[in-house]
């Protein structure tokens, strides 16, 4: 269970809702997903549209989802701090994800007015959950402006590389004393699980899913891949450390070549005609010599 | 008697007072084109509304989304007005100036 300010998660999974082919698709990769937050951006109303606008909003909460609200599109704190104003008069949600990233090639958060906008809308009593790049000491000076979680960046948006910087990541987690969430570039649901078993406590996607083959499917893997890493991180007592030396995990085979055990055998016998059975071959042989 | 009844929105219900289902003709008030220069969204508008003569020097904030926006969505919409947020509640008494500035917001599709 993931705890984020006064709410409480099952799924260590959040989406975006941008660049699906439909809002249909939207909502039914979210039904998949088994996620339980989903992001919005503000935009302004098309005036005097013949066309009736998307209202994305009912059926989200009707799917039983938080809505978090973001601030893209801002390009400096000023701004940042006004839309997500805007987006709690829209809402009625004190909950903002914080996007600054005035250079629009690689949307790269800006560090300087994402600190000042959130100790800003901490300040307003916002749930703020700063979107930013992966440095440790960014995510403390956030993290001690009072936002409740920290969202920084595993690669460039939409980029699907991967984590780039896990050492970094692994900074951050090992800092934090708010939830971890990692936001932009994960492709894979490898990918996903990888910033879990670092110990992040969930992870954003959108770009990888919307942009899927069979963005529903995508869905449901990330949320199978994210609901197998929050098992796995379940079942440890205690760190998990990788080892550069071996472990044996079976006997040499000279020793159980000397264990009588005639099951194995036949069924070895069984299977040693198979040219792709050498060791079965060995076994036979060794028993009748 | 709503005098900021807009015949171009008389469908609408919050359009129409009770006193207007059945108006007296003596005292109903001529309309007025009533033109407002506004920048709605960052763009140059002129709307143009009819207003009661008595009211012709100002027009709602309600009346003007309505003009230009259609029917308005129940929820998730927030308006500024000259940068300053208007709550849904304040639109129909809140009064719109010549060169306003009007921005309208709503939740869309985004990460």
């Amino acid at each position: 269970m993931l705890r984020i300010a006064d709410h409480s998660f099952h799924s260590r999974l959040f989406l975006g809702s941008g660049k699906f082919a439909s809002p249909a698709q939207m909502l039914a990769a979210v039904a998949a997903s088994g996620t339980e937050m989903v992001t919005l951006a503000l935009k302004r109303m098309a005036l005097n549209s013949q066309q009736p606008q998307d209202d994305l909003v009912a059926p989200l909460r009707q799917a039983g989802v938080k809505l978090l609200p973001n601030t893209s599109g801002a390009m400096n704190a000023k701004e940042a701090v006004f839309a997500a104003e805007l987006a709690r008069e829209a809402l009625g949600t004190h909950w903002v994800k914080l996007e600054i990233h005035p250079e629009q090639r690689f949307l790269l958060p800006d560090p300087e007015q994402t600190l000042i906008a959130a100790r800003q809308l901490c300040q307003l009593g916002f749930v703020v959950l700063p979107y930013c790049s992966a440095d440790p000491v960014l995510c403390l000076r956030l993290q001690e402006a009072g936002c409740a979680a920290v969202m920084p960046l595993a690669a460039p948006i939409g980029s699907n590389l991967g984590p780039q910087q896990s050492t970094m990541l692994e900074i951050i987690i090992e800092q934090a004393q708010v939830p971890v969430i990692i936001d932009a570039g994960l492709g894979l649901p490898s990918h996903a699980m990888q910033v879990l078993e670092l110990g992040a406590d969930a992870v954003l996607i959108n770009s990888a899913i919307a942009g899927a083959a069979n963005p529903i499917m995508a869905a449901q893997a990330f949320g199978e891949a994210v609901a197998a890493a929050e098992r796995w991180r379940t079942q440890l007592s205690s760190p998990f450390h990788a080892q550069t030396y071996a472990q044996p995990v079976t006997q040499p085979l000279a020793q159980q070549l000397t264990r009588a055990h005639a099951p194995g055998l036949q069924r070895a016998q069984a299977v040693a005609s198979s040219p792709i059975s050498p060791l079965f071959a060995y076994l036979e042989k060794s028993q009748r010599d | 008697m709503n005098t900021r009844f807009n015949p171009l929105h008389a469908h609408h219900a919050d359009a129409i007072s009770p006193a207007a289902a059945e108006p007296e003709p003596q005292q109903q008030p001529q309309p007025h084109q009533h033109s407002l220069a506004l920048v709605i969204n960052g763009e140059q508008n002129v709307v143009t509304l009819a207003a009661a003569a008595q009211d012709v020097a100002s027009c709602s904030l309600q009346q003007v989304l309505e003009h230009s926006l259609g029917e308005l969505p129940t929820h998730a919409i927030a308006v500024a007005l000259n940068d300053r947020i208007i709550a849904r509640s304040c639109w129909a008494s809140t009064t719109v100036q010549p060169h306003d500035r009007i921005d309208c917001f709503q939740l869309v599709a985004g990460g």
